[in-house]
């Protein structure tokens, strides 16, 4: 066998099939030039397995980089804008069924102490309406913060 | 962990994203950046820049290619940028810079006091070779994955590696028999 054909079988010596080491072996022990060579390449394959393998990060690049995404990627005030459409689109709803509910539930009043317990309950109503939509604001504000 | 990774993005949950992203991560990009870079110091550099830039653009990843393929661009494209100024610096061509002109061939053996500096060796070949060369060994000697970090075909993978290989073992032979003769 050439020592150019056999180079093949040289440098796959590894991955060679059992038949191909026995021709392999059988070519390398009577051609010098291709024994040191087999050598030479065991030898560079083992230095460069030995440099190379098990490259890993140590522990502390993850702590430096985020102090670096922290320091020069300040966290943005998440916008007000969507909470605030949310809160008209959903007054406007609450409104309309208001609008709607309103006339027929409508009784007349029989005097001003009634009509008086009507406000009270109404304004009532109000505030606690305007205290559910402070909090839905603040709930998705601190969504928004969170991712 | 792709699909978990994913999952988060989806819901915009990009912190969440990307920690899971970097624990994943972390090593195959610092190991891609040292196969294109060598040295240890700077490829560390150069990963943090890579995460940086993945952190930066990961509300804008729309999910055409898989996570991997788009990070190891990223990855591929910060070394290339970092090659590139560094060979500014230099004020070396670029082709120069990357070692295809002087590496036909590793004519000259490096010898250190314990024998053959195989590292000088590597970094006189040619740019793909010793980058398919560092990756081979990091990688655990697997091709596809060779192929996948560098985005090359497998084909170019293996000749790539046998060149490489060929050329060292000559230059370690040809030293080791030039020591015996002396």
């Amino acid at each position: 066998m050439a020592c150019a054909k056999f180079e093949d079988l040289r440098l796959g010596y590894a991955e060679l099939s059992d038949a191909e080491r026995v021709r392999a072996d059988g070519h390398v022990a009577g051609c010098t030039a291709c024994k040191e060579f087999l050598e030479a390449l065991q030898a560079v394959d083992t230095n460069l397995t030995a440099q190379y393998s098990h490259r890993v990060l140590d522990a502390n690049f993850d702590h430096a980089l985020r102090r670096r995404i922290r320091q020069e990627i300040p966290r943005q005030r998440p916008s007000l804008v969507p909470e605030l459409l949310d809160f008209i689109g959903w007054a406007g709803i609450v409104a309309l069924i208001a609008l709607w509910i309103g006339p027929l539930i409508h009784t007349p009043v029989a005097d001003a102490t009634q009509k008086a317990a009507r406000w009270s309950a109404g304004i009532l109503v109000a505030c606690a309406t305007f205290v559910m939509a402070g909090f839905w604001v603040a709930l998705r504000c601190f969504a928004d913060l969170k991712h | 962990m792709e699909q978990e990774i994913r999952a988060c993005l989806d819901q915009k949950r990009y912190r969440e994203a990307f920690d899971l992203l970097l624990a994943e991560y972390r090593n195959k990009v610092f190991r891609l950046c040292s196969s294109m870079l060598g040295d240890r110091a700077q490829a560390e550099d150069i990963a943090q820049d890579v995460f940086m830039r993945i952190w930066k653009a990961l509300a804008g990843f729309r999910g055409q290619s898989s996570l991997s393929t788009w990070i190891y661009a990223i990855t591929r494209n910060t070394c290339l940028t970092a090659i590139k100024a560094a060979a500014a610096k230099k004020e070396v061509p670029l082709d120069e810079a990357g070692g295809e002109q002087a590496a036909g061939r590793v004519e000259e053996p490096a010898i250190s006091r314990s024998g053959v500096d195989l590292e000088a060796l590597v970094a006189r070949l040619p740019e793909k070779h010793r980058q398919v060369l560092r990756l081979y060994h990091m990688e655990e000697k697997s091709y596809d994955e060779v192929a996948r970090l560098l985005d090359l075909p497998m084909g170019s993978v293996k000749t790539y590696l046998h060149r490489a290989r060929k050329q060292l073992a000559e230059a370690v032979a040809r030293s080791r028999m030039e020591a015996r003769n002396c």
